[in-house]
């Protein structure tokens, strides 16, 4: 007993640091205990982003969500350009469009194959389905329990490639269905969603958030009298990633007018820290000394 | 009862509506005949025979029906567009005449552009008011003024009641006072005359061919249990998918009728609208027609029957809400309304070959496993709606809320969609940053500022925008794009459109309408 007292007091920081890691391997097992281990990677259709991720892209069976304020702010062009990545082997890929508002040519414009594309709508205000009681309804929930269950479907589907789509305030039970039921097709989810919901503990792999250009990459003046080019300006950050790097500096992007190839608006963003990073491991090991040590945890606090 | 004469009996004074030993006793006193035939009357038969003839008549025009009411006898046909295949109205006119003809009826016809007045004229107007020529329209609805009042299509108890004031005509009724009308007979007499007159809409509802295969169980006594209704389905299925596996072929539309005793109208009143498709109720039965749309042909009994379960699911959950909303009005478990049910039909129209699909030996691509993909298709659409589940297509068109169309994913032939060239009208976009991904159904109509510090620059656009009571100063615009549709499409659309890019860093693709100069915002980048 006095030995294992001793082992637990002084443990070497070798030791704890694998022990860490063990339990953050078994944690993600557990998290992820659906998906192959054979995970293809995508790309997000953006060089750039691709770096900033551990594994240079997006794994399949898996959800992402773009963060935006509001609607204009590029959320749904990345994430359609990473949808569209997903779909390159030729899967489908299912557009939840609730309030009828995709543009499919602009969409063909961006060389998305419309022969792949289905779209799922809710246009009946007392649509069947919605009635009764499902045990998963949520109140605040603006999406019907119907297109809720519909995503969920279309994510557990093989021949599914990508669901893309708007997804607003969806309780966490729905986001774990949806983890589950990618996980299983191996379907790629792309949501866009309102920056409020970077808050609520989700299940999605990659959380990216798309903010408004800072100040230093808005446009002079000059260029509203003489608008030659009209390149985009995205301003991105990589919000989360699953046992992957701490949230990082934004990114800024360029979305050339003529090509439509996206570019870094700035070359000095700093390399993506290899995992782990400094700051999430010296968090992990002071939690899990904590936990190892109680009484030393608590003298060191009362000294 | 006589329930009708030919034109030969009726030179004897036989009529219909008198008893039939009264016009027996007429017809033998009368020198001209030295025999004459009697043949009950069996209306179930007539509207079979009639249906039967509709459906003959599909050669002329793919829009044929039967006038409504309990015995009907009118075929109705919409010609819209198809009478120059024919050599004209007269051609087509003349072509349906032969075809009746040559099955031994003779018929009266009449071209109108409603449905009241050519059901009028038909029957009461004579050769040369319903003598098609290229002024039918002002002509019929002239003609149809003078007809008599029985062709408004009004009840007898109605068109006594007119005559007993005196109306002959239907102009005579025109001209009365709406409101004393109303008072007097309802809406009966105003709806048909705004139903001639075009006024109200009133549309055919077209026949269908018969199913490729059909199968159908009578019940001694009405059911409610679902579990025996979904057993009776299996079974009816099962035989109609065997018959057509032996064929090698599927089907795409599959009907499901639930046929019941008619409910009291007590309980049909509360019958919302959305929840109860009582298509092919008559007033003898009620009937739950459940419709399953396949994205691609099946004779799979394993694949069906999820999604007739589904269906039928929702039916009895609808039943549910209403038997809750009728305990919630009067609290009573006595008129507790159920599904009964005493027969069951099961139907399968548009059937074609199936494809015969060989095995692969290796694994392939779960991406391209079309069959996973229909089955997904089948289920969202049995589950949301044909309506909720399609595909976009792209069609030619400068008018950017018309440059696609969505289709239904399901119920289709899978007829390849007909590629658009690049030469043939289609406005591709050279840039994809040229349109927003996202595009408002209706745009939005925003308020344009300019104000003195910063002015309206030479391009027309404003400094600033008000969507909402926000203001988006504009910081960098590009265009304008005009865009105008054809003169042939309808009312012509001109507007010019910008992208601008606001001081919220939002992108957004706004337009001034050229004629009224106000300004919308269209879609978002």
């Amino acid at each position: 007993m006095g030995t294992a007292q001793n082992h637990f007091d002084s443990p070497s920081p070798p030791e704890n640091q694998s022990l860490v890691d063990a339990l953050r391997h078994q944690i993600r097992k557990l998290e992820t205990a659906g998906r192959a281990d054979d995970a293809k990677i995508n790309s997000t259709g953006c060089p750039a982003l691709d770096k900033r991720l551990p594994e240079n892209g997006l794994a399949t069976g898996t959800l992402t969500e773009w963060l935006a304020p509001a609607t204009g702010y590029g959320a749904e062009l990345l994430s359609l350009l990473a949808a569209r990545e997903a779909c390159a082997d030729g899967g489908a890929l299912v557009v939840i469009d609730p309030e009828n508002r995709f543009y499919p040519t602009a969409a063909a414009a961006w060389k998305i194959n419309l022969e792949n594309v289905v779209i799922l709508r809710n246009t009946s205000p007392a649509c069947p389905a919605q009635i009764g009681s499902d045990s998963l309804t949520d109140s605040r929930n603006p999406f019907p329990n119907v297109l809720l269950w519909a995503i969920d479907q279309a994510l557990r589907c093989p021949a599914v490639a990508a669901v893309w789509g708007p997804l607003g305030n969806v309780s966490e039970r729905w986001m774990r269905r949806f983890q589950l039921s990618a996980e299983q097709s191996g379907a790629m989810g792309m949501f866009v969603r309102p920056s409020q919901v970077k808050e609520i503990p989700g299940w999605s792999e990659v959380q990216f958030e798309l903010q408004p250009p800072s100040a230093a990459t808005s446009p002079p003046d000059s260029q509203m009298a003489e608008p030659q080019r009209f390149d985009r300006r995205i301003q991105v950050r990589l919000l989360r990633v699953r046992n992957g790097p701490s949230p990082s500096q934004p990114l800024s992007l360029t979305i050339d007018f003529t090509t439509g190839k996206i570019h870094t608006a700035r070359q000095d963003d700093e390399p993506i820290t290899p995992y782990p990073s400094p700051s999430r491991t010296s968090h992990s090991m002071r939690l899990a000394s904590q936990l190892a040590h109680p009484k030393a945890g608590r003298r060191r606090q009362l000294a | 009862m006589v329930q009708a004469v030919s034109p030969a009996a009726q030179l004897s004074g036989a009529r219909t509506g008198m008893p039939l030993s009264e016009a027996k006793s007429l017809i033998g006193r009368s020198r001209r005949f030295h025999g004459y035939h009697i043949f009950e009357h069996e209306p179930s038969k007539d509207t079979q025979t009639l249906r039967t003839l509709a459906i003959d008549c599909q050669i002329f025009s793919p829009i044929i029906g039967m006038e409504d009411g309990r015995q009907p006898s009118s075929l109705l046909m919409d010609i819209v567009g198809l009478a120059h295949l024919f050599g004209g109205e007269l051609g087509l006119r003349s072509q349906i005449h032969e075809h009746f003809h040559s099955l031994g009826y003779l018929i009266a016809t009449a071209i109108a552009p409603t449905i009241g007045q050519a059901w009028g004229l038909a029957r009461f107007g004579d050769e040369s008011m319903a003598e098609p020529n290229g002024t039918i329209p002002s002509e019929s609805t002239s003609h149809f003024g003078e007809l008599p009042i029985e062709a408004l299509r009004l009840s007898s108890k109605a068109n006594d009641t007119l005559q007993q004031l005196g109306l002959k005509t239907v102009n005579q009724v025109r001209n009365l006072p709406r409101a004393g009308l109303r008072s007097r007979f309802g809406d009966q007499v105003t709806r048909r005359l705004d139903q001639a007159d075009g006024v109200i809409e009133e549309r055919i509802q077209a026949l269908h061919a018969p199913a490729d295969y059909t199968d159908e169980k009578f019940l001694d006594y009405p059911i409610t249990d679902k579990k025996t209704i979904q057993v009776i389905i299996s079974r009816l299925a099962k035989n109609l998918c065997r018959q057509m596996k032996a064929a090698g072929r599927g089907g795409l539309v599959w009907n499901f009728q639930l046929l019941g005793p008619v409910e009291s109208k007590e309980v049909s009143s509360q019958i919302s609208p959305e929840a109860e498709p009582l298509n092919g109720t008559t007033p003898d039965r009620t009937c739950y027609p459940l419709t399953i749309k396949l994205f691609q042909p099946t004779s799979q009994l394993d694949q069906l029957m999820p999604l007739v379960d589904m269906q039928l699911e929702s039916l009895f959950q609808r039943k549910h809400e209403r038997k809750r909303g009728k305990f919630k009005s009067h609290e009573s478990e006595q008129i507790r309304p159920h599904l009964q049910v005493q027969e069951i039909c099961v139907s399968v129209n548009n059937c074609v070959l199936l494809a015969e699909r060989q095995r692969k030996l290796f694994d392939e691509n779960p991406r391209l496993d079309k069959q996973a993909l229909s089955q997904l298709i089948n289920r969202l659409s049995s589950r949301l709606g044909s309506q909720n589940v399609l595909r976009p297509r792209l069609q030619r068109g400068n008018q950017p809320e018309n440059q696609f169309r969505f289709e239904s994913l399901v119920g289709q032939s899978g007829k390849p969609a007909k590629r658009i060239s690049r030469n043939s009208g289609f406005s591709d976009p050279t840039s994809p940053l040229q349109r927003p991904l996202v595009l408002h159904p209706q745009p939005l109509e925003i308020q344009a500022v300019s104000l003195d510090e910063q002015p309206q620059d030479t391009s027309g656009i404003p400094a600033l925008f008000i969507l909402a009571s926000q203001r988006f100063q504009v910081t960098r615009r590009w265009g304008p794009e005009r865009i105008e549709t054809a003169w042939w499409r309808g009312p012509t659309v001109r507007r010019d459109y910008w992208r601008v890019e606001t001081n919220h860093t939002h992108w957004w693709w706004v337009f001034r309408n050229l004629r009224n100069r106000r300004w919308y915002l269209h879609g978002e980048f």
